[in-house]
This record gives C-alpha cells, sequence and structure tokens, in this order.
C-alpha cells in the first residue's frame, strides 16, 4: 500500500503514522449518457447502468463504508438552457443514481462526471 | 508501456510481482491497474428487465474495470460482496436500480475487510467478466433463483442489439428474439 508516513523522531506526536487513503479521490467518472453510454474514462467504477432519459446508476467497484460518503456530480453546460443539474442521490454504498435536468427535464448529456470521497468499507 | 488484458494476464507476471499485487489494499490495486493497464473497450452490454411494463435498464462495463477484470489478480472475489453485511446483518448489496432502504442511510458495514482480505480473481474472459458484473451490480432479484421475481430477467448481448436513437428510450422493452 502507498503511504505517507511521518516520523518526527523526538518531536510531539513521534511514531504516529499518516495513511493519505483518507484524503485520496476514491472514485470517477467522465460519462457520455446520449448513445451507447460510454464511459470516458473511470477509476473504481465498474459500470454504468442506464435507467432512463437522463438517468444512470454509477456502480462501484468499491464498496463506501457507510453512505456519508461525498459524492460530486457535474455536466455539460449550454448556454441556451436555462437549468442544468446533475442531481447525485445516494442510492447505496455502492451505488450513486445521477438524474441530469435541462430546462428542468431529464435530457441526456454528453459529459456526465461524478467523483467520489469518503472512506472505502474494509479501509 | 501499458499491457494489454486482451493478451497479457496477471499469470504472465513474475510471481514476486504477483504476491506484491494481491497484498495491496483493492483500491490501490485499482490505481496500479490505471497505470499499467490498457482499457478494454468491450462490445457486450447486459439489457434487464424487472418489470414487463417499465423501461428496460442497460448495464454497460467500465473499460477500466474489463481490463482489471480480464487481465486478473486486482477485484475481490464475487463471493466477497456478496458476504457484505451491514452492522445490523442486512445484505450489502440488497437494492433495486431505483435506490436502496432509507434505513440504510444510517448503517455502516460491518465486514469490508473481506473485499481487502480476500484473494483476488483469477483472469476472466469478456463473457466471463460480464456474469461477475451481473452478479455484482444487478439487483438478486434478476439473478437469484431464490429470490428472483418471474417477470425479472436479463441478457448479455452486444452494443448493436440496442438501439441507439434514445428519441423513445423510455419505451425501450426486452423481446425474445
Amino acid at each position: 500500500m502507498s503511504t505517507n508516513r511521518y516520523l518526527n523522531a523526538g518531536q510531539p506526536g513521534a511514531g504516529v503514522t499518516v495513511d493519505n487513503m483518507a484524503s485520496r479521490v476514491k472514485a470517477y467518472a467522465a460519462i457520455d449518457t446520449t448513445g451507447a453510454n460510454t464511459i470516458g474514462s473511470s477509476l473504481n467504477i465498474s459500470s454504468v447502468t442506464d435507467i432512463g432519459v437522463g438517468d444512470v446508476t454509477v456502480n462501484l467497484a468499491l464498496s463506501f463504508a457507510a453512505a456519508n460518503y461525498v459524492p460530486l456530480t457535474s455536466k455539460d453546460y449550454s448556454v441556451s438552457v436555462s437549468s442544468n443539474i446533475a442531481r447525485p442521490l445516494r442510492n447505496s454504498v455502492s451505488v450513486l443514481r445521477v438524474q441530469c435536468y435541462e430546462n428542468g427535464a431529464l435530457q441526456d448529456t454528453p459529459y456526465l462526471g461524478a467523483q467520489f470521497s469518503g472512506t472505502l468499507a474494509g479501509q | 508501456m501499458k499491457l494489454d488484458p486482451r493478451t497479457t494476464t496477471v499469470n504472465d507476471l513474475p510471481a514476486e510481482v504477483r504476491e506484491a499485487l494481491a497484498a495491496l489494499h483493492p483500491h490501490d490495486r485499482l490505481q496500479w491497474a490505471a497505470e499499467n493497464l490498457e482499457r478494454v473497450e468491450t462490445d457486450l452490454i447486459v439489457v434487464i428487465e424487472t418489470d414487463p411494463e417499465a423501461q428496460a435498464f442497460v448495464l454497460v462495463p467500465a473499460p477500466e474495470w474489463m481490463a482489471c477484470a480480464m487481465f486478473g489478480g486486482i477485484n475481490p472475489p464475487i463471493e466477497a460482496y456478496h458476504a457484505l453485511e451491514f452492522d445490523d446483518g442486512s445484505p450489502v448489496l440488497h437494492r433495486t436500480f431505483h435506490g436502496a432502504p432509507e434505513a440504510q442511510d444510517s448503517l455502516t458495514v460491518r465486514n469490508g475487510h473481506l473485499l481487502t482480505l480476500a484473494l483476488p480473481c483469477p483472469p476472466m474472459s469478456e463473457r466471463e467478466a460480464m456474469e461477475y458484473l451481473v452478479l455484482k451490480d444487478a439487483p438478486r432479484e434478476v439473478w437469484d433463483a431464490d429470490k428472483r421475481s418471474n417477470s425479472a430477467r436479463f441478457a448479455i448481448c452486444s452494443r448493436d442489439q440496442v438501439p441507439s436513437e434514445r428519441t423513445f428510450r423510455n419505451a425501450w422493452r426486452m423481446t425474445d428474439g
């Protein structure tokens, strides 16, 4: 396992080991939902489920320890519509559902980004 | 140069590298794979139907994950996922595409170490990887004979068997053909 270890001999806290796993981004994906749901790049994502227009679930390869993980989502921006929203709905520790809206209606998008932080199960 | 999982597997690595890889945390193995394996863009997808009156779902594998599955030595075994439990004893994978019970919001996975300690999977073919993916990412009602509803079914098929035109996406249904 790759870790950053700080050993401050003779200093307060000497011998304390710090593992940078906690601060890492645990998963990410860039998804095009307009055609065949292609995944441009990803880490710790096993699959994406197309469940309807502008509506996908992002399935994690490794689960989080609890549903209090932090998902950040974004989508492409179009000046011609009044609202561009990628709405994350935490489904469970291993699934994030994301709904993409334009002008208040679900809409497919050529770029949906999702990034996850938190504590993985077993971490 | 990255390794191509279609032609090279974990078994082609020196024994000491295989052992070092297996000893890593699974998240570190995924990072190793991201740095060392070519993505595998498969033509296979899974079409899933849980209700004949509702639209079909389409499960698309991540190319990076397919690379890990086909290379081997990265992903935990499916049994480790199925054994995951919350601290109230309920299974982690019990969910639908539309969400897990709200009660899960306050729960913690109590045996996540199973993913960390289990020996990683050996190399798989594309088809075997898709079957593994169904067992991991599709709701249990779709694939578990004991919990399966009569209307739930799935099919592993190629992308060209799914319409590319999405105007009527929410009317897609599975056919028997």
